[in-house]
């Protein structure tokens, strides 16, 4: 444009133009600057402060027992803050809030008061608090979720699950021994967030995906760990004991089927539980056993040959003045015994004496055989070793203390594995808690097979070493423990404690441990009673407690049909049955109330009814109960003599009268015989004594209407276990 | 006296396409940018976008309204406006009819809605000047006939300094200033209130210490990138993380409560950042062509016979305008320091949306009797008037 033509005021009007254009020039140089030149920093500036790296928290692996049920898993909890300084209204925002986390107004107006950026209101609350803070839209005011472990049985076998701490890493027993599995692998995301630092859902770039912890899926049966837990309890409190331990092992493969401690602890609570507690004595604490380690001298002298059970010792009568000057005492005064009765009436004595026959390298020997001093390599954590001097460090008079188990130490668990060694036929199983690690998929990624140690002894030594157990339960000093329906191998033990460097003479550790059924063991049972107050004797105190869950455990694993069906239904999930089944003999127990037997097979009426002292007669035919005599809850009429009667109505039968059928008796005792045909209701007559020889009607046949059965029965011509199906008729 | 309409001229199609496309960029921005602040503190993510669109409308019936209006008849209410609009300003810095927001005394509260006379200040400011300055051209070399504007300067900054407006006190200013300039004081007399303003600045920025800050941070805002720096800081993070081509519309994250004022004052910001270089610089590109082609209605108008008046005001409106968006823009940017001020057209604020498009629709008014040529064709003309 021509300026020579221009009027002032477009003269002038150029010179501003000029400068506004400058101006535009400088603002686009600057963009150009900002927005190419110097971008990348920028850009980096802004994605630093808008997006945090932020953990996508991986699921701990569940626990649990063999069947599946859950024994640890997570549970979304809810940790509700404030940032103070972004609430508009705190008193009006406090009385929502108290109302919402029903929490006292005064509590909650004092936190947002408080001169903070940051206060937590409620931590670790149900979903339903979060909910209803969250429908309130207070400006400032978030719920977080957090994993959160739950141990849906609280005091079940706690010690041997042990516990998470606050960042849920495993700090005890099983959460701790298989942390490495349980833990998963955290993911990260880079989480946009705002100028106020939430998080804005919309676009979270996945940096790393998360990978869930495996789950273990322990040996436990969670029913028979409620009944061990239960007797254990019971015995726990009424003898007043400073502590309980029991343990309930399958011997043929070394697997935990139950393992409890009292006094107990509550895992969701840790926080607020002693230290002492959460020791799992079974395998962290060791201490002198006393009697129950005569087992290991019997084995040795039997293995060597050197003694048999008949022959005889004296027993001095109750006090042996040995050579080196110190008195052996018995508890009761014995003269010339066999070495069966030494054994069974549990003799210090004759145990010395014994002991004296076997020699002290052959008792080291057979201390180092059955694993003493060593740990038994249990998947659980701390295990202690336990403490057998070696021989050169003997004194003269350990062949005087150690063949009736002092001078020595040992775990619990050492003691069941040494008497699961016998039950096993000699061959010592390492004991093992976990069985499989599973995926998030149910996919087993490693499982873990029994695991034979070594040969203790021969098998003939581990047969007559359990035919002394017997005679202790049969005539010696555990006959407390003796069951009608099984056979018993069992030992009892009550060992003066060891405290402050000199023996006490008033508190004990009774104990008891043995294997049933005697001749074809499932389970070997330990139990025991740390300092109970009125009688001590392990006969008396712990007996009665491995009898207890002798029973109930024989009832639930080995009455046919019974175990296998509960166990599915707990594997399958679909309800907890066993559970069921023992939360209501547990109300027949305590409450003497009828349980409901309705769905029930015969079996397991049979077992609940067996576990609640209730007597059962069934009418009809089928698999389940549809009806019974006295209504559930009812209480049970009975009286010391006359014990309370149930009648119960079965009901159709559908497919088959499985329920109803003879079971193969042939080669079976008498008890066992009674055992089976229990739950058919029939009255049986026996023919003979002996074993069966024959029976009528035969196995697979169903029951006659007349419901008599009989059994011809005959003395054996070999042991008892070599007959079978096709024993000889 | 009747305001009827003086012509039916269609108004520069330039400028109408201009202010048509910045209003509705302004609109879909404004949604963007507050979308999440809106449905964050209002419960609704078009609370901001509806209430812009009302003022669109309401801006739109003023703007049909000043471009038929009779602007010869119009300037007998030049003199009354300026008082009115002095009345209002100070009635806004009367505790109790004011009111305070973020510690500013700026706005009357009518209602739900909230309304800043400083914005009619400038309009009738501009009025008054052209209208005045057009009667006086003549004797503007004799300073003593700049007393009155003088005076009359001093009050409203002196109410503009009351309500801590600043950066609208400069941007008066430097319309006062231009608008002499252009009506033909000489040059030499421009330094005089540039002399007289400096240490009044100086002082101004000593007396309150917020401003002090705004310096600082404006020249170091790494200092105290979470105090005083945090705007201007987290202003260059969004023009500068938008690069090329931006992040993408809607997609700007530093609107998420980092930027301060993402839908009004700093809007360009999230312009930059979700429509890179080519949307943020093709904006100024807009604003410019806007500036120069409302000066050249001016420079056209100003052939006229009689057309100082319109090409004073057409001026100055344009300046208003301009102005503001280089203010704007320089402070989003970091080339200036942070001032309180609008980008016109875009930003969301009712009072100035509607009082821009009032303006504008006076630039159209001046527009549509003008016929803009180009060079040479216009040498006859312009040689007449000369």
């Amino acid at each position: 444009m021509s300026l020579r033509h221009a009027n002032p005021i477009q003269k002038r009007l150029a010179v501003l133009e000029a400068i506004v254009l400058f101006a535009c020039v400088c603002v686009e140089g600057r963009l150009v600057y900002l927005q190419v030149i110097k971008h990348s920093e920028f850009h980096q500036m802004a994605y630093r402060q808008q997006y945090t790296p932020k953990q996508t928290d991986a699921s701990r692996g569940m626990i649990e027992d063999r069947g599946g049920a859950l024994l640890a898993m997570n549970i979304g909890l809810f940790n509700v803050s404030a940032h103070p300084d972004q609430i508009a209204d705190k008193a009006h925002a406090a009385v929502l809030l108290s109302r919402a986390l029903g929490m006292s107004y005064g509590a909650v107006v004092s936190k947002l008061m408080e001169n903070k950026q940051f206060v937590w209101l409620a931590r670790e609350v149900p979903y339903k608090y979060s909910e209803a803070v969250e429908a309130l839209k207070i400006q400032g005011v978030d719920a977080v979720r957090e994993q959160h472990r739950f141990y849906p049985d609280h005091e079940m076998a706690s010690q041997a699950l042990g516990f998470t701490g606050i960042d849920n890493q495993g700090l005890g027993g099983l959460e701790r021994y298989y942390n490495g599995f349980l833990t998963g692998k955290n993911g990260l995301v880079l989480a946009e967030r705002d100028a106020r630092g939430r998080l804005v859902l919309a676009d979270n770039k996945s940096v790393k995906s998360s990978e869930d912890g495996l789950s273990v899926r322990t040996t436990i049966d969670e029913t028979i760990q409620h009944i061990a837990q239960v007797e254990l309890e019971k015995a726990y409190t009424h003898f007043r004991c400073k502590a309980a331990s029991i343990v309930v092992m399958d011997p043929a493969t070394g697997e935990i089927l139950a393992m409890a401690n009292y006094p107990t602890y509550d895992p969701n609570d840790y926080k607020h539980t002693s230290q002492e507690l959460l020791r799992n004595r079974v395998v962290n604490d060791e201490f002198e056993p006393g009697s129950t380690f005569k087992l290991i001298t019997a084995v040795g002298v039997l293995e060597e040959g050197v003694v048999n059970e008949d022959d005889k010792f004296f027993c001095e009568n109750g006090a042996f003045h040995t050579d080196y000057g110190r008195v052996v005492r018995d508890h009761e005064k014995l003269g010339l015994i066999s070495f069966r009765e030494v054994f069974g009436y549990s003799s210090n004595i004759g145990m010395v004496k014994v002991g004296m026959k076997l020699g002290k390298e052959n008792l080291y020997k057979y201390c180092k055989k059955f694993g003493f001093g060593d740990p038994t390599g249990i998947d659980l954590p701390g295990e202690a070793d336990g403490k057998v001097r070696p021989l050169d460090r003997w004194s003269a008079l350990s062949l005087t203390t150690i063949p009736y188990g002092y001078e020595i130490s040992a775990t619990p668990m050492q003691i069941v594995d040494a008497y699961a060694a016998i039950a096993n036929d000699g061959v010592m199983m390492k004991p093992y808690i976990v069985k499989d690690l599973e995926d998030a998929n149910g996919h087993v990624v490693k499982s873990f097979s029994p695991h034979k140690i070594r040969r203790v002894c021969s098998d003939k030594t581990a047969k007559r070493m359990t035919e002394l157990l017997k005679w202790v339960v049969a005539h010696g000093t555990g006959t407390m423990v003796a069951l009608p329906s099984y056979d018993i191998a069992g030992k009892t033990g009550t060992a003066y404690k060891f405290i402050n460097g000199r023996y006490s003479t008033n508190e004990y550790l009774s104990s008891f441990v043995g294997f049933v059924p005697a001749d074809k063991p499932k389970v070997v049972i330990y139990v025991s009673l740390d300092d109970p107050r009125g009688i001590y004797w392990g006969g008396y105190t712990a007996g009665p407690v491995f009898k207890e869950v002798a029973k109930r455990v024989m009832a639930y694993d080995l009455v046919p049909g019974s175990a296998p069906e509960a166990r599915n239904q707990v594997a399958s999930g679909q309800s907890n049955r066993g559970t069921q089944l023992v939360a209501s003999s547990q109300m027949l127990r305590d409450e003497r109330k009828v349980p409901d037997f309705d769905g029930l097979t015969p079996d397991q009426s049979k077992w609940l009814a067996e576990a609640g002292g209730l007597t059962l007669k069934f009418t009809g035919k089928g698999e389940k109960v549809i009806g019974q005599s006295a209504a559930p809850g009812a209480p049970v009429l009975a009286s010391a003599t006359n014990p309370g009667v149930v009648v119960l109505t079965l009901g159709k039968p559908e497919l088959s009268q499985a329920g109803g059928l003879m079971p193969e008796l042939r080669g079976k005792t008498k008890r066992q015989a009674l055992a089976l045909l229990a739950p058919l209701g029939l009255k049986v007559n026996f023919h003979g004594e002996g074993v069966v020889q024959a029976q009528f009607p035969p196995a697979g046949r169903s029951v006659g209407p007349e419901g008599v059965c009989e059994l011809n029965c005959n003395v054996p011509v070999t042991s008892a276990s070599a007959a079978g199906p096709g024993g000889k008729s | 006296m009747s305001f009827k309409t003086k012509n039916l001229g269609s108004p520069d199609f330039l400028l109408f396409f201009l202010t048509v496309v910045l209003m509705v960029s302004g609109l879909i921005m404004i949604y963007s940018a507050s979308a999440i602040l809106a449905h964050d503190r209002y419960g609704s993510s078009y609370y901001f976008f509806l209430r812009q669109l009302l003022w669109i409308t309401v801006g739109c019936a003023g703007m049909w309204v000043a471009y038929r209006i009779d602007l010869e008849a119009l300037r007998a209410l030049a003199i009354p406006g300026l008082f009115l609009g002095v009345l209002l300003m100070a009635a806004v810095c009367v505790p109790g009819i004011g009111r305070t927001v973020g510690g500013a005394q700026r706005w009357f509260r009518l209602g739900p809605f909230s309304f800043q006379p400083s914005e009619i200040m400038k309009i009738v400011l501009v009025f008054y000047l052209a209208d005045s300055l057009d009667r006086r051209r003549k004797m503007l070399d004799n300073w003593q006939s700049l007393i009155p504007y003088g005076v009359i300067t001093l009050v409203w900054a002196a109410l503009l300094q009351k309500q801590h407006d600043l950066g609208t006190l400069v941007l008066l200013g430097l319309v006062t200033l231009l608008l002499l300039i252009l009506a033909g004081m000489p040059y030499i007399f421009g330094l005089v209130p540039l002399a007289v303003s400096i240490p009044a600045i100086i002082y101004l920025v000593e007396s309150a210490s917020y401003r002090m800050k705004r310096i600082s941070a404006f020249l170091n805002p790494w200092d105290d990138p979470q105090g005083a720096g945090f705007q201007l800081i987290q202003s260059l993070i969004a023009v500068g993380n938008g690069g090329i081509t931006g992040v993408g519309l809607s997609n700007s994250t530093q609107k998420l409560f980092y930027l301060p004022a993402p839908h009004t004052d700093f809007i360009f910001a999230v312009i930059s950042e979700e429509l890179g270089l080519w949307g943020a610089g093709g904006l100024v590109f807009l604003f410019g062509v806007f500036v120069l082609r409302g000066f050249k209605v001016a420079g056209a108008v100003s052939q006229r016979e009689g057309g100082t008046f319109q090409a004073l005001l057409a001026s100055g409106i344009t300046a208003l305008i301009g102005f503001q968006a280089i203010m704007n823009l320089g402070v989003v940017t970091g080339l200036l320091p942070t001032k309180g001020i609008p980008l016109p057209l875009i930003s969301y604020g009712g009072s100035s949306m509607v009082f821009t498009l009032f303006s504008i629709g006076l630039l159209f008014n001046i527009s549509s009797g003008v016929k803009l040529v180009s060079a040479p064709s216009r040498v006859p003309g312009s040689a007449v008037t000369a």
